[in-house]
């Protein structure tokens, strides 16, 4: 099947080729970051942790959002999603690449990355991070490739497969509680020291995922043809907006034991992120957007749940879609380490450099997804028409 | 190949006992004989390592400019670099009120606020930072001293993530550059890793104390084996009250500063 | 044999042949048999036999590394019965020396001349220091000065132990 990823019009073509030059720049930025160090970045003894972890946690939430579909489809057989299953579980693919290759890029000595399977830490969050990680990645690439592949052959799935689907259902939220518990467990960020943190970061998985979801079906829609099925995106419609008033809801909730304790750890990396402490208000702007863009984005949602309406449903989802990659983005990481351990303030911008490495591999993510959906949706004529 | 099943649990015990002494797996597949342990008489052994840093005596005068900080970076050839954001430090002097947060009130300044304290890898008993490290490159040993392996460091630096007190530093550039003088006898680091004090574990297995302890002009930093009573630091603690960084957080700190007469 | 765009096939396979084993033609005409051992400026015989050294030397270095750093062991006992002190320094306090200028050229030149030559890359001299400063490291083995206690001399915890000759 994969022959039928490179069959295509110039347009088509042209598209290919584009992508490949943010991914040329990116690479070429990466030796450059490999010859000099990960000085080039904006990270330092404070910030240690910035763009390439924020964007690899953004797309964990991503890649578990696949569950929003891939559950209600086989566990409770809604067959509104008969026709995206597919396409969720190749973007889920897709974002796990994406994280392993924004961690592969943040190591300082990636040469040595084996070392985590050579040298098995059981007690680390992050080696299991890497084993689900993977583990999600062979899961979800077998599912879809032998699902796309039956339903070319117009034969019933092995049975084998549905355990696998049953597994990658817990899976999917494992990846993102890990995730999360990189983070909450550490004793000196207390940002992150909150248990809240997982429940959110499922809360914004669940909105930013479908969000995408959707968006990616109206594009292909309107650059192939392809159609989803309004049932379908309506209700993702309705995760996305539940999932995202249950995100409100933590953040509110995460603000009054901040606010109301008055406990100064608590306190002060949400009145640096919202209010700017000691000068530092980088992030202000970008928080209330984040949280102005969530908020309107909910009657939006209910709107065009109501009336049908897909251009404000593409609205509505791009504001989660922001307004998520904003939190997760760009607040959360760099949030949490604002403040170090001595009390000092350091503001984190990401250098050019930085942002070329991410946006190369952000530009690998789209050639995949292409070349993925390619395959999907030349299959589906080929079945459709027979 | 036939694997008899007798083979099968003997591989599955060995693999087992590799993962869980966290010893490279293959090394554990292998007949393993292990290596003689010589510690010869001249070595300094201990239960747990601590230090006691008298600042009564640290803060008599401010000129010692910075004997210890010095000693150990020339010692262990730690880079001078010039961006604040990418410096490497094993021990350096912080204003008091970065180190005690919650030991400040509107009297404290004189007394500890504005004071530069000396501030280093505080050897925890229940590391936060060993926990977290996927690779097993920094580990703690049995008499206390948290080991930092540079060689199998990837440079993640979820342990500096994990370090509630900012220990730790990461080569973000090659240090060579940065290195004026080069002390032959113990290596640099390579960019890419992450280094901290090391409570100077090759000097204590030649009998002497750690350089930072040395170097003190004024004698203020005791060092020696918290299991021990007759160690200098126990009989320091049992007389005199002492605080440590941040306690609530339950990592049992082995660095102690006496504050008061 | 029908092959669709066989006139970009056959020709595109053959230049792959080519370009995949350049290596071999463009090592071809060279063959080294003259490796020696690298200069020892120390005057003290090696920490075991010189054949032994030439199979073990990295297994030895990586076991001692792990000894050093990870168990605290330092004292290696060779199978003649000296003690000495594990580390790249020992090696080079013989094998490494600093010329005129106080710059050394020869202990991580005289490993990359095997080493370079098998493509088998070393980044030890990132961080370990090619060379024994100043003229009085350089005859002084590293023979560790502490009391030796009764070991079996020569054990190595490696996978592929061989007995010196």
């Amino acid at each position: 099947m994969i022959d039928r990823a490179l069959i295509g019009r110039g347009r088509y073509q042209l598209w290919l080729a584009g992508w490949l030059i943010p991914v040329g720049v990116g690479l070429a930025c990466y030796l450059f970051q490999s010859a000099h160090g990960l000085g080039i970045t904006g990270m330092g003894r404070d910030v240690i942790w910035g763009f390439y972890v924020a964007q690899f946690t953004f797309l964990v939430g991503i890649a578990a959002s696949a569950v929003m579909v891939v559950a209600p489809f086989y566990l409770h057989d809604c067959r509104e999603f008969a026709r995206i299953v597919i396409l969720g579980e190749f973007l889920a693919v897709t974002a796990v690449i994406l994280c392993l290759l924004h961690i592969f890029v943040d190591l300082g000595q990636p040469a040595r990355v084996l070392n985590v399977l050579l040298h098995p830490s059981p007690g680390s969050v992050m080696f299991w991070d890497m084993i689900v990680l993977t583990g999600y990645l062979g899961l979800n690439l077998v599912i879809a490739w032998t699902t796309l592949d039956c339903e070319r052959n117009a034969t019933r799935p092995p049975g084998w497969i549905k355990p696998l689907i049953f597994l990658s259902i817990p899976w999917a939220v494992a990846i993102h509680t890990v995730t999360a518990f990189l983070y909450s467990g550490l004793p000196g960020r207390h940002l992150w020291l909150t248990a809240v943190v997982a429940p959110r970061f499922l809360a914004t998985a669940f909105s930013s995922g479908p969000a995408l979801l959707v968006l990616l079906c109206l594009l292909l829609k309107k650059a192939a043809g392809f159609n989803a099925g309004d049932e379908g995106l309506r209700r993702l419609s309705h995760t996305i907006v539940y999932a995202m008033i249950a995100n409100l809801f933590f953040i509110f909730v995460e603000c009054f034991t901040a606010f109301y304790s008055g406990v100064p750890s608590h306190r002060h990396d949400l009145q640096y992120l919202f209010w700017g402490l000691d000068g530092h208000a980088v992030m202000v702007p970008w928080m209330w957007l984040s949280l102005l863009m969530a908020v309107a984005s909910i009657p939006i949602l209910l709107c065009s749940i109501r009336r049908g309406n897909q251009r404000r449903l593409a609205l509505a989802c791009g504001l989660v879609l922001i307004s998520t990659w904003i939190d997760k983005g760009l607040g959360f990481v760099a949030g949490g380490l604002a403040i170090s351990p001595m009390g000092t303030v350091t503001s984190y911008a990401p250098t050019v450099p930085e942002l070329l490495i991410s946006l190369g591999i952000y530009a690998v993510g789209v050639l995949l997804l292409t070349l993925f959906y390619r395959i999907v949706l030349s299959v589906r004529a080929e079945t459709e028409s027979s | 190949m036939k694997c008899s099943r007798r083979t099968m649990l003997k591989l599955t015990l060995l693999a087992a006992a590799g993962i869980a002494r966290r010893q490279p797996l293959l090394a554990a597949l292998a007949a393993v004989v292990p290596s003689e342990v010589l510690k010869p008489g001249a070595a300094l052994k201990a239960g747990r390592w601590a230090m006691v840093i008298d600042l009564r005596k640290c803060l008599e005068s401010k000129d010692c400019r910075d004997a210890c900080a010095r000693a150990c970076h020339m010692e262990h050839n730690v880079p001078n670099i010039a961006n604040p954001q990418h410096e490497v430090k094993w021990i350096w002097r912080e204003r008091g009120a970065h180190l005690f947060p919650e030991q400040l009130d509107e009297f404290s300044g004189a007394a500890l606020a504005d004071q530069p304290i000396p501030a280093l890898c505080n050897h925890c008993a229940n590391p936060p930072c060993t926990r977290v490290c996927p690779t097993g490159a920094t580990f703690k040993r049995t008499d206390g001293i948290v080991v930092m392996d540079p060689h199998r460091c990837i440079g993640c630096r979820f342990c500096m993530a994990a370090c509630p007190y900012g220990s730790r530093s990461f080569n973000w550039e090659d240090p060579r550059p940065s290195l004026k003088t080069v002390n032959p006898e113990y290596p640099t680091r390579g960019k890419g890793v992450v280094e901290k004090c090391s409570f100077c574990d090759e000097r204590l297995a030649q009998g002497r104390l750690p350089a930072c302890v040395e170097a003190c002009p004024r004698g203020a930093m005791a060092f020696g084996d918290l299991r021990d009573e007759q160690s200098p630091v126990v009989k320091l603690l049992r007389e005199n009250y002492s605080i440590r960084r941040m306690p609530e957080l339950g990592t049992q700190p082995a660095v102690y500063y006496l504050v008061s007469k | 044999m029908n092959l669709y765009h066989g006139q970009y096939i056959l020709p595109g396979f053959a230049l792959f042949l080519v370009v995949a084993t350049l290596p071999i033609w463009l090592g071809a005409g060279g063959h080294r048999s003259d490796f020696h051992s690298p200069p020892n400026r120390g005057g003290e015989r090696c920490i075991e036999p010189k054949d032994f050294m030439r199979v073990e030397h990295m297994s030895i270095l990586v076991r001692w590394r792990d000894d050093v750093v990870r168990e605290g062991n330092r004292v290696y006992v060779a199978t003649d019965g000296r003690h000495w002190e594990k580390g790249l320094n020992t090696c080079v306090a013989c094998h490494g020396h600093a010329d005129a200028r106080g710059k050394s050229t020869t202990a991580a030149a005289a490993c990359s001349e095997c080493h370079g030559y098998v493509d088998a890359e070393l980044d030890c001299w990132n961080c370990h220091h090619e060379a024994a400063a100043g003229a009085a490291a350089r005859a002084r083995p590293r023979v560790w000065s502490g009391i030796a206690t009764s070991a079996t001399p020569g054990a190595l915890a490696s996978s592929s132990r061989r007995e010196p000759q």
